[in-house]
């Protein structure tokens, strides 16, 4: 077999894609070297002005979310990609299945394993009224009423302050101007 | 033994009576110690500084005969079992009944090392399962946290839960996205939201421990006695490491059993809620047990923090009966691992019971209620009043002093009024010691238990030393806690420490502990100067003052909680394995091995970005969001090239909260974070990488 040649700009990319395609959950290193192998390949044809590792990621993200819609019929592809990475976690498939995502075609029973996992974080909502009844707290209540409703700082400050303020004038007034 | 509930008929008589005996105990003991002091002082007339003492005394001294009458009511009850009366399960436990009777374990969480949490909901559900009574039960997590970091290690720790258990539609979790009126808010959600499902709701703290055959029985109870509105139980502290925390473990090992049984003596059917460990019958709770506002001026001061004690009132303002169910084992938490964390739950214990000063004169709640909510408030209010008391002493014994040198006749006064303080001094101590005497007394039987007569005797000596070393520091810590709730100081319900995997320095306690420094210094001048006479009686006050910084300190160490370990003080029978049934122990020792220690912001945004299980789940997680506003996007898209390449760093927790609530967002920073080269990423993520979540 003819080795496979990869620029060194891709070298990257082919890094990330594989490491991407780990934390996705694909099973073995083989198949994530098969697999970040295609995704590059389809990326390098498509690539354009972009960035290796932009396209490439590009590339594996798409590659993931038309495979996940295969799993997930009903729901767009953005929302078929995250379910179907919550159902890879979460209903523990074997090391054999994991081998198989992005397979081009998923078997029956990958399939409906994955698609019959849910996640509940909580049960259906059944309302109930929680109201807080009227309280009254008594006499307390009442006084402490009439003291806020009352009571003001201001007033009390001002008079505070004239009273002071005559208090020094008769204070500086009435002394004796000469020693006693 | 055929199973039941403990309960027997409970006679109007006999309520009378026992509520007749422990508060005239409480009414003859306090009169007769405020008559004997006001006949030392009335020789020559009452001086105003003499009445303001009288006052003060009577609040103190009642607050301590309630404690002494309380531990002899509970010695008396252990010394006649026979004529216990108390909520308990008796037999095996009943199979499941058909339809199975549905409860709900709630865990509202704040801001908490997770790990834990998680562990002890695995145990507590794979025990479930194992009694045969499984389908009866749901877990909830409540999650109220505002921090991001917790927020991801709770989602990934309810997901993983669910995948080791298999208990996907049956173990849940909600985030709140506004955290409104607390833990109150968080457990009025859950029942307007899901309350109907259930029949009886658990209530854990993120430190709470529960066994399964405790929770089975508890529901036992509640099946069998259909007027019960709320069944507490008694939870003793476990895994202490440091030394503060082992020595309040052990004190509550030692002297809960004796106060609880004392408690339920009186109360009976009237008991008090302590917000956790505790089973609650949900209809009745959702009727009548939402808190009403206070009646207070600023609307952001109306929301009662602390709502447990007023939920209890108000079940038994609707009719249904509240029992502590203090013989029942199987309940467990943890304390604050120092003396400073210990503050800090005081600074957020004292506001919310000042604020049930608002129900004592309501109409309509039970008398019992009222005494509880009476001892809730002098829990703190006795600091502020016993820094009076010794104040106006200090004031007294100056003039007196002065005036003896004056007048021989003023002189035999004061010291007349001398010998009065000398025996209420020891009549005091008296009063204070004699419940730890029941204490042991009563724990006679479990020595072995907890290392032995000789040990526990030791530990004794050591844990009174301690808190009176701590007294001091306390009282002027609440008493500062105190002026400040009345000057109106605002405090948060800031989550409560609870890791004991690194203990504070030296600097940080001195930094912290300047006040009782300060007032050492201050106090001695003052007394030196003017009332050298009473330098002997209040050095130790000034010792412990002195003390504090070093104290705490020394007492946050793990090692010296352990080398107190291993020598055979404060041992607790937990702790020894061969005298502990093996449920509770292997349950403990399970929930031990989880992992502790801190959350790490970098480290927790890195996993969910870089994670796409982690992103996918969280994503899921999030309500969809049908459409964005411009003036939201315009908000979030700065945000995210910030989060990515300019500066995550200096984005704050809020903006990151902004983020981590948008799908779109999360999808985006996911997608960038692959799709950027290593060298046009920000060096922040590549820091905060770690292995992937798999």
């Amino acid at each position: 077999m003819a080795p496979i040649e990869i620029p060194d700009e891709w070298d990257g990319a082919a890094r990330q894609v594989e490491d991407w395609l780990r934390a996705v959950g694909v099973g073995s290193q083989q198949r994530c070297l098969e697999l970040t192998l295609a995704i590059l390949k389809e990326a390098r044809e498509a690539q354009g002005r972009h960035e290796p590792t932009a396209i490439a990621m590009e590339t594996a993200f798409r590659k993931f979310e038309s495979w996940a819609k295969s799993v997930f019929p009903e729901a767009a592809a953005e929302r078929a990609g995250l379910q179907a990475l919550v159902a890879l976690h979460g209903s523990q498939p074997s090391r054999r299945q994991l081998a198989l995502v992005l397979e081009k075609a998923c078997p029956p029973d990958f399939s409906e394993q994955l698609s019959k996992f849910r996640i509940d974080a909580s049960p259906e909502i059944r309302l109930s009224k929680m109201t807080a009844r009227k309280m009254k707290y008594g006499p307390i209540e009442a006084i402490a009423q009439e003291t806020w409703h009352r009571f003001a700082w201001a007033p009390l400050f001002q008079a505070l302050v004239i009273w002071t303020a005559i208090f020094l004038i008769l204070l500086r007034w009435l002394a004796p101007k000469a020693p006693l | 033994m055929k199973p039941g509930v403990l309960l027997e008929k409970i006679t109007a008589e006999t309520v009378g009576f026992r509520r007749a005996s422990f508060f005239g105990a409480i009414l003859a003991s306090t009169g007769l110690g405020v008559w004997f002091l006001a006949r030392a002082f009335s020789r020559e007339g009452f001086s105003g500084l003499e009445v303001a003492q009288l006052i003060l005394f009577a609040f103190l001294l009642h607050q301590i005969v309630t404690g002494f009458w309380l531990a002899v009511l509970g010695g008396w009850t252990q010394l006649f079992p026979g004529k216990e009366i108390r909520m308990g399960w008796t037999g095996p436990v009943v199979p499941a009944a058909t339809p199975p009777v549905r409860t709900a374990l709630v865990l509202p969480m704040y801001n908490e090392d997770s790990g834990p949490i998680f562990a002890m909901a695995e145990t507590l559900w794979n025990d479930l399962q194992a009694t045969g009574r499984g389908d009866e039960f749901d877990i909830f997590f409540l999650s109220d946290s505002n921090r991001p970091e917790n927020w991801i290690a709770e989602e990934w720790g309810w997901f993983d839960l669910c995948r080791r258990t298999g208990g996907w539609s049956r173990i849940h979790y909600r985030k709140r996205r506004s955290p409104r009126h607390g833990k109150s808010g968080n457990l009025a959600d859950f029942c307007r939201r899901w309350g109907a499902h259930y029949r009886y709701m658990v209530t854990l703290d993120a430190d709470s421990i529960m066994t399964a055959g405790l929770i089975t029985r508890l529901v036992s109870m509640m099946e069998s006695a259909p007027r019960v509105g709320i069944i507490q139980t008694l939870p003793y502290q476990v895994f202490g490491r440091t030394l503060f925390r082992r020595i309040q473990q052990f004190s509550v090992r030692l002297y809960a059993p004796v106060f609880a049984a004392g408690a339920n003596y009186w109360h009976l059917f009237a008991g008090n809620f302590w917000g956790h460990n505790a089973i609650l019958r949900v209809a009745p709770f959702i009727q009548f047990c939402d808190l009403p506002e206070l009646p207070e001026p600023s609307t952001d001061r109306r929301h009662i923090l602390s709502h447990d004690t007023i939920e209890a009132s108000l079940m038994r303002k609707a009719g249904y009966d509240v029992w502590l169910a203090y013989g029942e084992e199987g309940s467990y938490e943890t304390a604050p691992p120092n003396l400073a964390d210990h503050l800090v739950r005081e600074r957020r214990w004292c506001r919310g019971n000042l604020q049930h000063f608002w129900f004592l004169f309501a109409p309509g709640i039970d008398f019992a209620n009222r005494f509880h909510i009476w001892t809730g408030l002098m829990a703190y209010l006795a600091a502020p009043l016993w820094l009076a008391f010794l104040v106006c002493g200090a004031f007294d014994s100056f003039f007196k002093h002065h005036l003896s040198l004056l007048s021989s006749g003023v002189g035999g006064m004061a010291s007349s009024t001398g010998r009065a303080y000398s025996i209420l001094f020891f009549a005091t101590l008296g009063l204070l010691l004699l419940p730890k005497l029941i204490g042991l007394w009563s724990a006679r039987r479990r020595m072995n238990q907890m290392g032995g007569w000789l040990r526990t005797m030791g530990s004794v000596v050591c844990e009174t030393l301690a808190w009176s070393a701590w007294a001091p520091s306390m009282m002027l810590y609440n008493s500062l806690f105190v002026m400040e709730e009345l000057l109106g100081k605002q405090v948060g319900w800031a989550p409560q420490n609870r890791t004991e995997a690194q203990a504070p320095s030296l600097f940080f306690m001195l930094r912290r502990f300047w006040l009782p420094v300060a007032a050492a210094v201050l106090a001695g001048f003052l007394i030196a100067k003017y009332i050298p006479h009473q330098m002997g009686i209040l050095l130790p006050i000034l010792i412990a003052w002195l003390a504090t910084p070093w104290l705490a300190w020394l007492t946050a160490q793990p090692g010296a909680g352990e080398w107190a370990r291993r020598i055979g003080l404060f041992l607790i029978p937990e702790e020894i394995e061969s005298h502990l049934n093996r449920e509770i122990r292997g349950y403990l020792h399970r929930v031990d091995q989880a992992g502790r220690g801190s959350i790490s912001r970098k480290s927790e945004i890195t996993r969910l970005v870089r994670d796409p299980a982690l992103n996918a789940l969280h994503i899921s997680l999030l309500r969809v969001r049908r459409m964005v506003s411009e003036k939201t996007r315009q908000h979030l898209v700065p945000l995210r090239e910030k989060a990515i390449e300019k500066n995550p760093a200096g984005l704050s927790q809020a903006e990151w909260m902004d983020l981590l609530t948008d799908p779109e967002s999360c999808l985006w920073l996911h997608r960038q974070f692959w799709k950027r080269p290593t060298g046009k990423i920000h060096s922040w993520w590549r820091e905060g990488e770690r292995p992937a979540v798999s």
